[in-house]
Parts: C-alpha cells; structure tokens; sequence
C-alpha cells in the first residue's frame, strides 16, 4: 500500500505509505476524493497546481475476474470540474501487483520538456528523459519503448494531441497484447498528462508485491461465485463485444444519428455488431479477444482490413456511433481506420466524433463523409488551427462555426443514448458531475420495458430516483475497480453481498451493504463540492437546448425532466 | 384446416446461433400458421422468453402479442446490457 508522487517541477520522487485518511479506497474514490482535499478547485487544469492521480481499484490486483481497470483523475481540462476517467488494459493489474494504490504526478516543468516515469520489478520509480519520444504517436511509441525496455512493461501514454494540450486528448494505454488501445478518453485527461510534461509510464509486469489480503479465506467463496454469474452472463458480449448493443438501441429509435438529429440511422444494417463480426470473421480477424487482464468476459476484437492485416481494437459501441451515425457515416472499415486513429493520435472516440459531427452540421462538410473525417483527424495530429479546434471536442467546433446544436453537458458530449428517447440518461448526463457520460449513471435498460425496465422512457416518473441509485452503485464499482461490463456479477444471487465480502475481506474489517451505499454518497458528495468550488452551480446540471425543444424522430419526443426534478437527483 | 403464410425473421446477437440456416445479416424465411403471433413464432422457434427483448415487425416496434401478416419481417433482439 503506497502511494508514488512524482514533482514534475522538481523530478523528485518519493514513495509513501496510504495515509490514513486514504485507507480503504482505490480508483474512483481515491482519486476523488483526493482531488477535492489537495487540488484548488479553481486552479488553471493545465497549471502546476493540477495534479494527475492514477490509480487501480481497491480490488485490482486480487483473484477476482474482470478487476484490470484503472482509474485517471484530475480537474479536467474540457469541462473545468472534477474528473475520473476509467480504463482497462493490463496497468491496473501492474500497478497492483508492485503494491501501488496511487501514481500521483503534481507540479509542472519550468521549461517544456518531455519525460518518461519508470517503475521496475521491485517498484521503483524513475524521471527519463523521453525527449527522443517527443511527438510520436502512441503505437510507435509504445513499439519504440518496448524495444528498449522490454516487453514485459505496460505502457500508458499520450500521443500528440494530449502533447498539445488539446481537451479532447485520452491517455492511452496497453492491452493484453501490448497495444495502446485502451483509452482513458474522457475529460481531456492526456491534456493534463502533457501540461505535466509526461509523454509515457512505464511499469513492470509480474509484480509480486499485491497487498496481502487480511482474511483471503473469506476472499475466495464470493470471487468464486462472482465469476461464475460473469462467465454465465457474458455470450453474447464475447461473440459481439459492446457493439451488441448497435442494432437494439437503433431499433427503440435512441441512437442519436447525424448530430442527433434523428434517433435511427438508415443505413444501421452497414454498421451493426452482427455485420462487424462477420466482416471481421470473413477476413480472419478476431471477434473475440481478450483485451484486459483477468478479463473472462473476451469483450474485445480485433478489426482487420480486407487483406487480413491489423486495423484496431477494439472497435467498441461507443466509437462505431460516434464515427458512424453520429457523422452519418455507414463504412465500418472508415469507423475502425478513424477508432485507430483516435488511439495513435491520442483523442477520445466519443468527443472527436461528436466534434466532427457539430462541424458537419454546422456545414463545414456533408454529413456521411468519412474521408473529410479522416483529414480532420490528420490536422490534429499535425497540430494545425483547424485540428486543434477538432481536437478541443464538440463544445470548442461549436463556438468556431457560431453553431447552437452542440450536444454537451459542462462542455462534453452525450455518448450513443439519446436522452430524448430515454429520459432516465437526461438525468444522468446533466447531473453527473463528470459532465455528460453514459458510464456515470447507465439506466438504459431500466428505462426500456422491451428490456424487462419499470419505467416509460418518456416520462420524468421515477427517473430521477433511478438515475440517482445508479450514479451512487457506479461510484462505488469504479472505486473497487470491477469492470463495467462485469456487473452481471450484481445481479446473481447474493451480488452485492459478495462484493461486500470480498471488501471486508481485504479491509479486514467488516463492510456492509449499507456501507457500499455510504461510499458512493461520500464520492459524489466530495465530487460536487470540488464543482461547487469551482464554479458550479445547479444551472451547469441541464442539457443543452437542442434536448428541450427538438423532438426526436421517429417518437418526436423532448427532454421532459424539469429543472426541478434535475435539482432533487442528489438529495442528500 | 389452417393455412400458413410466410414470414421473415432476422435473430440478433447470439439468438441466431442455434440454427444454422439462419444468415447472422438476413435472417431467414418461415412458415407459420395464419393467426400466428409474435409470441407463437418464438414459441415454435424455442427460444425462452428471458431471451427476448426488443421485437420489430417491418421496423416498428410491438408486443410479442401481436398478430403477424404475410410477409412480415420481424426483428428479435436480446435484453441488453452495457454501460
């Protein structure tokens, strides 16, 4: 149990025990609710007084599947509040297993510069000098520092535009196998990494110094039985990935197509899960692939292009909406080039496609025009005025084109759920206090009766609660850092009480229930008092206007949660 | 007797894996029994009702009580999940 703090004014680095005040918490919840003890809300994100803390969930690192996930937290750059942004990939697993609970990087250079942090087998960490890695782009680069150090390392880094300090850049990070393919994409977090002068991370593999587990006895029975709920529930994840979820949410007319400006894309059949996976296996890719450490699941795949070579992975739900119907584009294979894009430039799928969309609309180019997509793409590499426009999401194209239709919360993008045809995702991205994010508050299955959900999804009855209970489960998985896609876990017999358990069992003292619900109040109460200092106000907890007065086709429905029913969602 | 008509049906995510007829992108055609429902067709296909999420007839949305005409494509999709 330690924390790791690297001065990036000074390059000194020193290694700590967890304060106490940190003990019991790991992603989310650390990474939170140190932001709000020791970062000034009102300081500049880009500033030396912003500090970028990394860190593996509670459980990471434990014999529970699906616990590789990794969360990034700092005051973000693109919505000027708090920020968690969540990963998988191996890093998580690493860093667990040389005993760390936080990479803390603070401070910022006198002089631009470009450094790499090093931690080895034993964890010891180090300040390179990675000036002969200035501007690369992530894939080479992560060849590049393999080469050098080995392949036994992950690697987490940011490419140009994070260098650029452009909001809508990711912080990249390796998969199983090795490829900086997992991305920590929302919040413009790779800003904030090059405003610390860190190009990369690199950390060891095969650590053996995981914290011991007070009770591991009492460990094994309820990971054992978490696994096995997984493992029955994920088939249809492991043939089709998320992008299961294209044809479905498309047919209930909530798939936010051409800037959102219907709920349905006409050519969906191009673009859906189904035809991915037989393009890919046509061609001999992979539809199933293990991208994360300890994943069961196998959510992840590999796209390939027509000869069978190496185009992306994973293509995921999120991207084949942002780069498909978002910007009307019905070519999987321009989808997957501009997903591989993303991850070597450095740039979250979600904000760039949404970023590209607003130009569209606004007239820049036509809508469904992948190849005007990927020259966008290309400028922010390059770092032209254009692609730094681009490159600074959807809120900063809007302002460029004097265009209204930019659909943001606290300035980033709503993801592939249109809040018009699902109310209950209204409330959650307009009082997350991340900004819009479909992962803060998911209640889209709640909301669709076709899906076994209680509520109409176009009525405010019982959304506000809904998304409140969801926002407050989701702050407590992302702080024991289990994989989204692994909550089916919850929803076997004894779920929570399982997980409960396994906490208890690491603590070594007892942890309830009660006490899981007790940690997701305290991790949004200490993220909306760091927005409240920073500025925020209920006003910042709407959606944009576009959401209120524009019905939705094929329902021709509006946002109909008030401004009162958004102010009752935290009520505590 | 009861005639039968025929019907179109596309089965998405891994509902379709069972029948190796069945094109992951076309579906394909049935033959049901005049009067048949939505819920009939899933029945005859044996596929449990936890299976079922979303059902389409010619791209509209409907229960699985609704009664099927000749020539119907009909969309099944999964519960779903994610986040």
């Amino acid at each position: 149990m330690k924390f790791v703090t690297i001065d990036m004014a000074s390059g000194s680095i020193r290694k700590e025990s967890v304060p106490q005040a940190y003990e019991g918490l790991g992603g989310r919840g650390l990474t939170s609710i140190m932001i709000d003890n020791a970062v000034p809300p009102t300081c500049d994100p880009l500033g030396l007084e912003n500090k970028l803390i990394i860190a593996p969930g509670f459980l990471s690192g434990t014999s529970l599947v699906n616990t590789s996930r990794l969360s990034i937290g700092a005051k973000s750059p693109l919505t000027g509040g708090i920020k968690e942004s969540n990963v998988g990939g191996t890093v998580a697993a690493d860093l667990a297993h040389l005993g760390i609970t936080a990479i803390i990087v603070e401070g910022k250079p006198a002089h631009a510069g470009c450094h790499l942090l090093k931690i080895d087998l034993a964890g010891n960490a180090e300040l390179i000098d990675g000036t002969a890695y200035k501007g690369m782009r992530t894939y080479a680069l992560v060849a590049k520092l393999k080469k050098t150090y080995g392949e036994k390392n992950s690697v987490t880094c940011i490419g140009p535009a994070g260098e650029f300090q452009l909001t809508a850049a990711s912080i990249q990070t390796t998969d199983a196998d090795g490829r900086p393919c997992r991305a920590a994409g929302r919040g413009g977090l790779g800003a904030v990494m090059g405003s610390k002068g860190l190009k990369a991370i690199i950390v060891a593999q095969g650590g053996k110094a995981t914290d011991p587990l007070a009770d591991p006895e009492l460990f094994k029975a309820p990971a054992k039985r978490y696994a096995k709920a997984v493992k029955e529930s994920s088939a249809e994840l492991a043939q089709l990935g998320s992008a299961v979820l294209v044809a479905p949410i498309n047919a209930v007319g909530a798939f936010p197509t051409c800037n959102a400006k219907f709920g349905q894309f006409e050519e969906i059949d191009k673009i859906s899960g189904e035809t991915m996976a037989e393009i890919i296996k046509q061609r001999g890719g992979k539809t199933t692939h293990k991208g994360c450490a300890q994943c069961i699941i196998n959510c992840s795949n590999e796209y390939v292009d027509e000869d069978g070579k190496y185009v992306t992975s994973s293509l995921e739900y999120e991207t084949i909406w942002s780069m498909g119907a978002m910007i009307g584009n019905a070519d999987l294979d321009i989808i997957a080039k501009l997903d591989f894009l993303c991850d070597d430039i450095g740039l979250d799928t979600i904000s760039t496609g949404v970023a590209i969309a607003v130009a569209m609309d606004a007239g820049y180019k036509p809508f469904g025009d992948g190849q005007a997509a990927k020259v966008m793409l290309e400028e922010v590499a390059k770092g032209t005025e254009f692609g730094k426009i681009i490159g600074n999401g959807p809120a900063a194209v809007g302002r460029h084109f004097n265009h209204a239709r930019v659909p943001v919360v606290k300035g980033q993008s709503i993801a592939a759920y249109d809040p018009r045809a699902i109310q209950g995702m209204a409330v959650t991205y307009a009082t997350t206090p991340m900004g819009a994010d479909h992962t803060a508050g998911w209640v889209v299955s709640e909301n669709l009766e076709e899906f076994g959900g209680t509520l109409d999804r176009f009525s405010a009855q019982g959304q506000v609660e809904t998304s409140r209970n969801s926002q407050l489960n989701m702050a407590a998985v992302d702080t024991v850092g289990i994989c989204d896609f692994a909550q089916s876990g919850f929803g076997a017999p004894e779920g929570l009480a399982n997980v409960c358990n396994m906490i208890a069992a690491k603590l070594g003292k007892p942890f309830s229930e009660k006490d899981w619900h007790a940690l997701g109040i305290r991790i949004l109460k200490a993220e909306r008092a760091f927005n409240r200092r920073a500025g925020f106000s209920f006003k910042d907890d709407r959606l944009p206007k576009m959401f209120y007065e524009e019905p939705l086709p094929p329902h021709n429905k509006v946002v109909v949660i008030s401004d009162e029913e958004m102010d009752q969602t935290f009520d505590f | 007797m009861v005639s039968s008509m025929k019907v179109h049906i596309r089965l998405f995510g891994t509902l379709g894996n069972k029948f190796p007829d069945h094109d992951p992108l076309k579906g394909f055609a049935l033959e049901v029994p005049e009067g048949s429902t939505v819920e009939d067709l899933i029945e005859k296909l044996d596929i449990p009702q936890s299976k079922i999420g979303t059902v389409s007839i010619n791209g509209q949305l409907v229960k699985v009580q609704k009664q099927l005409n000749e020539g119907d494509f009909i969309r099944v999709f999964q519960p779903i999940f994610g986040g």
